[in-house]
């Protein structure tokens, strides 16, 4: 029998109370086993019934590297023109580690909008920590990118007979990103309950940040005056410090890296902030 | 006493923005105070109250009158534009059923996470599953996925879980008039023990449940708390309201009309018109009927209570032996009882054409029956019980509501029986 007293009032909770990291931390560690059982179910139902099952979080990728190999790399003849000798292999593996980071981007950003609708249920009936739901996608998308990951690391020892020692701070990279994606998608998850047409339109606007930023073909590609709008795309940022690390060796951009991480940790806690304020008013639209 | 509430509510409120689009919403939180995009609807208004510990207490209030909107309001679902609610204690609400069920997921998946929300560990979860499982009674199912049960099933399970979590405090509402029998005698036996135990709120249109279990009642009226005292009177100011409109509050707890000894009131009466099913010969006709309780009303009766049926007739031709019954009947039309002037050998006079007068039934001890709606068919004849021809016959002309404290098992129980017991010597 617990007795603590829950207040339910209008008070109308400061903005600052949520743009505290620590705090923020500290409020979904509360959930964790819901976090954990939400994550493990989305994860495994995935692919429950169908006779791969968890095969395909890495046939998937795979057969879409293929495809975007083969029309680059043959039928457009593009080329990375960082090595001397580079193989369809090489170029295969440059672009799968964009991918995989873009993925993890855009499977969050493109679930978001739909994601609270999608659970009516939790927002009137009963009482539930809507912010774990966009977690939850967050995370499965992550163990969906882990697998992708492993194959590409078999990938590069296949092609390269070694890994890179950079490729330990794919971690420290992917911090930004995923901070990123994070913000966005509380962002548009909180939008979307009003504005419906979010969830409809972010497909495009994702695809068309799919091809503006340099994952098939390296930022040097693009014509010098119009290189800006493409630097200042922060996900080109995650993807060439992501490739950096793990196909050619190189530290990240630490410049652009930190600029990267700046923004990121903004927009991270502006997304959570604001989705938490309008949070309460979600009830009344859903 | 003070720090034993369970629940304190202090001038709660809620108003609803009505948005003529959900993107106004959008511009009124970018715009704050300095334009409107909505407007305001009060769904519940400065309400007060506090429900101690180990209460049970009833919410009764016709439909739209803001009690879903303060069934939320005590869940956390929703929060009050102003006001504060105090809760003590972890609430489980049974509103809704299975409402934070997820189709896709199984029996056992739901259960978790539907313990998860409500603040459970994975541990307590483990030691109280067995228990939910069997309560529930689903067997194997339980590993299917949700959206492959039936209503029963899915009711079960998820009363099962929600009633398993230990709560300290138990909203309930009708949802329990979904399943069989047997399953609602297990839930009906699950809060009844809880209602010794713990706290519980108890929302409900069933009038006779609401007095058997509950020792408080809150009446919800048009978003305001309109009465929050014992349940026999608060049921009846409620039903009074419900039947006849709206009278206020002026009548005092013990003042209950009781029909005057001087003549009736013929406005009283209900008058017969052509939307009631009848048929006969029309010879007398019935014009207007009144049936009259003990406590004064006529729309709803208690067991052991005295009423009267009283039938205006009007003959338009010479009657020579009329004879006038009526027949009360239940909601599936099973007929339970009735009786006729002819049958409690009371001789009506005879009727010249153009006379009127008024045929009274007075029945001592309403009996014991089923709750719900009843309904009594009125008519007169000419002649005798066996051999007449039917005046006029009006089906269902009235509609009362028997309320029993104490239903009885079958279609009606004999009042004032008693048993005794001896034992023999051997």
């Amino acid at each position: 029998m617990s007795d603590a007293i829950t207040t339910i009032s209008p008070r109308r909770t400061k903005a600052a109370r949520f743009l505290n990291p620590i705090r923020i931390a500290v409020h979904l560690w509360r959930y964790r086993n819901l976090i954990q059982q939400l994550t493990w179910r989305e994860v495994t139902g995935r692919y429950k019934g169908s006779v791969v099952g968890l095969g395909w979080s890495i046939i998937q990728p795979l057969i879409m590297l293929i495809i975007y190999t083969f029309v680059f790399s043959v039928i457009f003849s593009a080329r990375w023109g960082v090595e001397p000798e580079e193989g369809r292999a090489a170029f295969a593996l440059t672009l799968f580690i964009g991918l995989i980071t873009f993925s993890l981007f855009s499977e969050v950003v493109n679930a978001s909008p739909t994601l609270i609708l999608a659970h009516a249920n939790y927002v009137k009936k009963v009482v539930f920590p809507l912010e774990i739901l966009i977690l939850v996608k967050f995370l499965s998308a992550t163990i969906s990118a882990l697998f992708s990951l492993i194959v590409l690391l078999i990938g590069i020892l296949l092609v390269y007979h070694s890994l890179p020692l950079t490729a330990l701070l794919l971690p420290l990279v992917w911090l930004p990103m995923m901070m990123f994606s994070l913000g966005w998608g509380y962002f548009l998850a909180s939008l979307g309950v009003f504005v419906r047409d979010i969830g409809a339109t972010i497909n495009i606007v994702t695809t068309m940040l799919f091809f503006l930023t340099p994952i098939f073909y390296p930022i040097t590609a693009v014509p010098e005056n119009l290189r800006v709008i493409f630097r200042i795309n922060p996900l080109a940022i995650f993807v060439e410090d992501a490739r950096r690390v793990t196909i050619w060796g190189l530290t990240p951009d630490w410049p652009w890296f930190f600029a990267g991480l700046v923004l990121s940790t903004i927009i991270f806690l502006f997304g959570y902030a604001w989705f938490m304020k309008s949070k309460k008013t979600f009830a009344d639209v859903v | 006493m003070f720090n034993d509430f369970a629940v304190h509510a202090s001038s709660i409120g809620k108003c609803y923005h009505i948005y003529n689009q959900p993107v106004d919403r959008l511009k009124q939180s970018l715009w704050r105070g300095r334009r409107r995009f909505y407007n305001d609807f009060w769904a519940l208004q400065d309400t007060s109250f506090q429900i101690n510990k180990g209460e049970t207490v009833g919410i009764i209030g016709s439909n739209g009158s803001g009690k879903s909107t303060l069934m939320q309001l005590l869940c956390g679902t929703l929060n009050p534009t102003v006001g504060k609610i105090e809760v003590r204690g972890r609430v489980a609400a049974l509103l809704e059923l299975g409402a934070g069920f997820n189709p896709e997921f199984t029996g056992r998946e739901n259960v978790y996470v539907n313990s998860a929300i409500m603040g459970l560990s994975r541990a307590e979860t483990d030691a109280r599953y067995d228990e939910i499982a069997e309560f529930a009674g689903i067997g194997s199912f339980i590993e299917q996925p949700v959206k492959t049960y039936s209503t029963g099933m899915y009711v079960r399970l998820a009363f099962a879980a929600a009633v398993n979590v230990s709560p300290d405090i138990l909203v309930v509402d009708e949802v329990l008039s979904v399943g069989d029998a047997r399953f609602q005698q297990k839930c009906m036996a699950k809060i009844r023990r809880f209602c010794r135990e713990g706290t519980v709120i108890f929302v409900s249109h069933d009038m006779a449940a609401i007095t058997e279990l509950c020792s408080r009642v809150l009446w919800i009226e048009g978003g305001k708390l309109r009465l929050n005292r014992e349940p026999k009177f608060v049921v009846e100011k409620y039903l009074e309201f419900m039947y006849e409109g709206d009278r206020g509050l002026e009548q005092s707890p013990s003042g209950i009309a009781t029909p005057s000894e001087s003549e009736y009131s013929l406005q009283e009466f209900v008058p017969v018109t052509k939307d009631f099913r009848q048929f006969g010969n029309r010879k007398a006709t019935i014009q207007s009927i009144r049936f009259l309780s003990q406590n004064g009303s006529k729309g709803f009766i208690y067991a052991g209570e005295s009423c009267e049926i009283s039938i205006f007739l009007r003959a338009h031709e010479n009657i020579a032996k009329p004879i006038v019954g009526y027949l009360v009947k239940n909601r599936l039309g099973q007929e339970i009882f009735g009786d006729n002037t002819d049958l409690m050998k009371y001789p009506v006079s005879p009727f010249s054409a153009g006379q009127s007068g008024i045929v009274t039934f007075q029945i001592n001890e309403w009996p014991s029956l089923l709750n719900g709606d009843y309904t009594i068919s009125v008519a007169v004849g000419d002649g005798t019980i066996e051999k007449h021809s039917q005046c006029h016959w009006i089906y269902d002309a009235i509609v009362v509501e028997n309320i029993s404290g104490h239903p009885p098992v079958g279609i009606f129980s004999i009042p004032n029986t008693n048993v005794t017991f001896s034992r023999l010597k051997s």
